[in-house]
């Protein structure tokens, strides 16, 4: 067998390496949207195979929120042993629930678990983090979206309970990481260097405030403290570079063989193809994977 | 030069997953428009040559919505 037909242009034909043909690119294709489709069908008939194990730490979070913080000049955060609680109680009910989001499918909301772990805010905000590896991570994505942000630098808020729990989500384990921040201080006391004292945050009223119903964590969460058996980010990460890695190698031979051949072939732009995989390549290098939502606030508007 | 451009962009938001993702798709677009351009004014546009495009576009979306969980 001619092995070389496949990585360098035929000799006589000019024609591309068998390995960059149309063929062998649809070919590239489907084989990535079948591994796709069976991570989708394995979350589906056997949730708890797939998943990313992490380095996440509650009192890393914290540690990395207050330098955050400090280098805003802001006063640090002191972690609550209530906004814990409260935040501890959202993750096992979003594991047992099954869903990523700030209010949950039964008409659960953030505030609910904070009042049910008896944590009378005023004012207060949550953060979710999920398939996230580390620390860093995590913060950096919060620091990187404009509502999480808000929340982790907003001078108002004087404690912060952290959860950071394993779990199965849509059939993939996961580290799931909630965040509770909160004040109990009346709102009128509360620093207000921008003059909106209420910003854009969700306003409860009092019937909704003291009429909040208390939640006790019910069954359990799922598969917990066991390694997944396949990390689908790792797995979709190696092949997807180990593919880009391929053509682009091909295409450059394919380029140098015309060259020295002095061989003119009409045919598509390779550098324009190497520049396209370039940028996802350093996407795919370059990205953590993980999903944050959006930040949320939360004010009890009476409590003046 | 769009490349380079999306390449500074990617790695500036390469906390944001979705954020790259955008600018993955917004440069697919730039690059099919400006394959269907290029070939139309060197006169050597064939559809053989306008599917390899479409390939390597969908190849480098796919590659990178894989690991978008």
């Amino acid at each position: 067998m001619q092995w070389h037909k496949f990585f360098i242009p035929h000799r006589d034909t000019h024609k591309k390496a068998h390995l960059l043909s149309l063929e062998a690119l649809a070919l590239y294709l489907l084989i990535f949207v079948l591994l796709q489709a069976s991570f989708k069908i394995i979350e589906f008939t056997n949730p708890g195979i797939l998943g990313i194990s992490s380095n996440i730490t509650v009192q890393g979070i914290i540690e990395l929120t207050n330098v955050e913080r400090e280098k805003k000049g802001l006063q640090p955060l002191s972690e609550n042993t209530s906004l814990n609680s409260a935040a501890t109680l959202k993750s096992a009910n979003m594991f047992f629930e099954n869903y990523w989001a700030h209010f949950s499918p039964t008409g659960k909301k953030p505030w609910d678990f904070i009042l049910s772990s008896d944590y009378r805010f005023t004012f207060a905000g949550e953060n979710l983090a999920k398939n996230f590896e580390n620390n860093e991570d995590v913060v950096e994505a919060w620091m990187n979206s404009p509502s999480h942000r808000e929340n982790l630098l907003n001078p108002k808020y004087k404690d912060v309970g952290i959860a950071v729990e394993d779990g199965i989500i849509n059939g993939q384990k996961t580290t799931l990481v909630v965040q509770m921040f909160g004040t109990t201080s009346p709102l009128a006391s509360l620093p207000n260097p921008e003059g909106k004292l209420l910003g854009n945050a969700t306003k409860i009223g009092p019937k909704e405030y003291e009429e909040s119903v208390p939640f006790f964590i019910k069954g359990t969460a799922g598969a917990q403290n066991e390694g997944a058996l396949i990390n689908p980010l790792k797995v979709s990460r190696t092949l997807g570079l180990f593919m880009i890695g391929l053509v682009s190698t091909l295409l450059l031979l394919d380029l140098f063989c015309l060259k020295r051949r002095g061989v003119f072939r009409i045919a598509s732009y390779h550098m324009a193809h190497m520049a396209i995989l370039g940028v996802a390549g350093a996407a795919i290098i370059t990205t953590s994977g993980g999903d944050i939502g959006s930040g949320l606030s939360f004010v009890y508007e009476n409590f003046r | 030069m769009a490349a380079f451009l999306a390449l500074i962009l990617v790695l500036k938001f390469q906390a944001v997953a979705l954020a790259q993702f955008g600018i993955l798709v917004t440069l697919v677009l730039f690059y099919l428009i400006w394959a269907f351009s290029y070939h139309l004014n060197d006169k050597t546009l064939k559809l053989e040559i306008m599917v390899e495009y479409f390939l390597i576009a969908a190849l480098a979306l796919i590659f990178f919505y894989g690991i978008l969980l």
